[in-house]
């Protein structure tokens, strides 16, 4: 009986032991690029995306546009200036900008010029063209569209931790600014706040 | 037990330790490279040898390692990278295995996730800023800046809120400081960070650098035992001119390497053989006792192996900067690295030898009982077969039982052991800047930097390192 038993418990455990061996060490699982994903706690798609909806809604919706527009007779055109992370993480700041560029673009209320890395890349091309291009199909010279309005903006992060758990608030801080006058037409902000718990032991 | 016996299993003893190495040996190799400054050798070494170096365990030194080696062969993106690994191991080894911890007490601590200590988690950090501020990422060595003051604020309350809870308690019967307890502030991570509030203009920002690097000297005094480098005009914009500053590195960290201690006990008699880990990672053996001891029971076998950390310390005794040709003035020590790392490891010490000391008597008697009950089996079997089986399996349990006890050895290798610190001010101007450094005998290297444009309101910062 003793021995049967022994060999029961042999058989299950090498069976739980085989089949840990069998299952893969890694899977994969497709879904949609909207699904809210917190792994590490650290900023990421999510936080990227709620920004610029948030950024997006507002600036569209404040009494600047409204006011350039009938001032103006057209839509205000704007360029994106530096977006400063001073945060503690490393956060790549184009994914949320591009986001709210591509809305504002899309929304047809606002136009958007190239950014100066940018501009540099295309004043490189057009000056290649004058040389090298047809005379129908030249892009000309001194004809770029000025930028009314300057996008800028920064991030940052203020941590508090204790061992095992920490609090991170973020703060995205976006102001828009007349190229022109220097004043400031509209300001956003958005603010996000994360408690993260890490267990001290696992099995 | 006849003599002959004894001497036999004394002999076998000192042979099975002369025989065996530590994972020092492993590194030899590596270690002559990096000394002779052949970091991208030392660096592809390291990479393309991993598995047999660093075991699954070991992955944040195996991301330490690498990523130091890069930094001083300037590969300063793969550096990030591989301290970037690091300290994302480090964050996940927070939560502790409680399988690996119970395999601490039964095999010995190398069962167990290397998390990297607290030094290390800081100082990757520091070397990252600097990898980064070399690619003139200034936003992201900044980032890096952020992240160790979080990491020694959190140092602080921890370490802080001890020392001040047990001082309160009744039972402390002296006054315990923190500068007697643990490293949680470090002259060197907040100068770094200094000097960037202080190129991004804010003066309230280095004015708290200083102040908390006044405070590592203060309440640390055990780990700083040396003047304080700078003065409070570091973190003021200069009256007139622009301020340079210059950051060098010397000398290796320290290693630690493995002390055994056998006892093998006859009846009425002890006998002790010692070994100490050399050099190149091998243990010799060192000394042999034995002495008559009444009432010990014979058979039994210990093998206690305990980690000591060697410092390995610098050649240079002086660091020099030139400006275009003139001297500008000499390098002050701002932090004693591998004094940090023994100190670390010496907090430690206690309750690895009253770990180690309990694991291997339980596994000592454990074996003794062990080969006495297959001593029997083979006697009872009545065949010569039996009784040599049952020897086998005797010496068969003593060598396992050696093998599975080793010292945690584990540390990273390649942090310098020393941070030196100069600030001048200049006129501002593109100025050609070399690093001497000078040891007992004279000169020893210099680092020409080259050209550097220094201008009022910027970072103006140049590092610099020696290994030896």
């Amino acid at each position: 009986m003793t021995t049967k038993r022994f060999a029961l418990i042999a058989g299950l455990a090498v069976t739980l032991v085989l089949s840990g061996c069998m299952t893969p060490s890694r899977t994969v699982q497709r879904t949609s690029a909207d699904t809210q994903t917190d792994l590490s706690g650290r900023w990421n798609d999510t936080d990227a995306r709620l920004v610029a909806e948030e950024m997006i809604d507002d600036m569209l919706n404040r009494p600047w546009l409204q006011r350039f527009s009938s001032d103006q007779q057209r839509e205000p055109v704007v360029i994106v200036g530096a977006i400063r992370n001073r945060s503690s993480e490393h956060i790549d700041t184009s994914m949320f900008v591009k986001d709210i560029e591509r809305e504002l673009i899309n929304s047809g209320m606002v136009r958007f010029v190239a950014t100066s890395e940018e501009r540099a890349q295309i004043r490189d091309e057009r000056m290649d063209q004058q040389t090298q291009a047809s005379e129908e199909t030249i892009s000309r010279l001194g004809e770029e569209t000025g930028a009314d309005f300057m996008l800028q903006g920064s991030i940052s992060s203020n941590v508090d931790a204790v061992e095992g758990e920490r609090a991170v608030f973020y703060q995205v801080d976006m102001e828009l600014i007349s190229i022109e006058t220097n004043e400031k037409v509209w300001i956003g902000s958005k603010e996000i706040k994360k408690i993260i718990e890490q267990r001290r032991a696992r099995f | 037990m006849s003599i002959v016996r004894a001497t036999a299993i004394v002999g076998a003893v000192v042979m099975l330790a002369s025989c065996m190495t530590t994972r020092n040996s492993r590194f030899v190799e590596i270690d002559d490279a990096a000394r002779q400054g052949n970091f991208g050798v030392a660096a592809e070494q390291v990479v393309e040898n991993r598995d047999e170096l660093y075991s699954p365990r070991d992955q944040v030194l195996y991301y330490l390692d690498s990523g130091m080696l890069y930094f001083y062969d300037r590969q300063y993106q793969s550096s990030v990278q591989q301290f970037h690994e690091a300290e994302r191991l480090i964050e996940d080894y927070f939560t502790q295995s409680i399988s690996q911890t119970a395999a601490t007490f039964l095999l010995n601590d190398n069962a167990q996730n290397y998390s990297g200590e607290d030094f290390e988690d800081i100082y990757l950090n520091v070397f990252k800023a600097v990898a980064f501020l070399q690619q003139d990422d200034f936003e992201g060595a900044f980032v890096e800046v952020r992240r160790v003051n979080n990491k020694l604020n959190l140092l602080e309350d921890k370490y802080q809120g001890l020392a001040a809870e047990y001082s309160r308690s009744e039972d402390a019967s002296v006054q315990f400081t923190t500068g007697e307890s643990r490293f949680y502030n470090s002259a060197l991570a907040r100068y770094l960070s200094l000097i960037m509030y202080r190129a991004d203009g804010d003066y309230d920002g280095a004015r708290i650098d200083w102040e908390e690097l006044q405070e590592a000297f203060a309440r640390q005094a055990n780990l700083y035992d040396f003047p304080l480098p700078l003065d409070g005009s570091v973190a003021q914009p200069a009256d007139k001119g622009a301020r340079l500053s210059v950051l060098a590195f010397t000398g290796e960290a320290p290693v630690k390497r493995a002390e055994t201690l056998y006892v093998v006990t006859f009846d009425d008699r002890v006998e002790i053989v010692t070994a100490s880990e050399g050099s190149a990672g091998t243990l010799v053996p060192e000394g042999y006792a034995s002495f008559y001891y009444p009432g010990v029971e014979g058979g039994y076998r210990f093998k206690f192996q305990l980690p000591r950390m060697e410092l390995r310390g610098s050649d240079v005794q002086r660091i020099r900067v030139v400006a275009d040709g003139q001297p500008l003035g000499e390098l002050n020590l701002l932090e004693n690295m591998e004094q940090v790392a023994l100190d670390t490891f010496q907090v430690r010490e206690p309750l690895i030898f009253l770990k180690t000391v309990t694991r291997t008597i339980v596994k000592g008697i454990a074996a003794q009982r062990g080969k006495e009950q297959m001593q029997e089996a083979g006697a009872n079997s009545g065949s010569m077969l039996g009784l040599a089986a049952g020897l086998i399996g005797s010496v068969a349990t003593d060598v396992a039982v050696d093998a599975s006890e080793q010292a945690d050895l584990r540390v990273s290798r390649y942090f310098p052991a020393y941070a030196y610190v100069g600030e001048w001010v200049v006129e501002p101007g593109t100025r050609t800047i070399e690093v001497e450094y000078y040891g007992s005998n004279g000169l020893l290297r210099v680092e020409n930097i080259g050209p550097v444009d220094i201008q009022p309101g910027q970072l103006n910062f140049v590092t610099s390192f020696h290994n030896n």
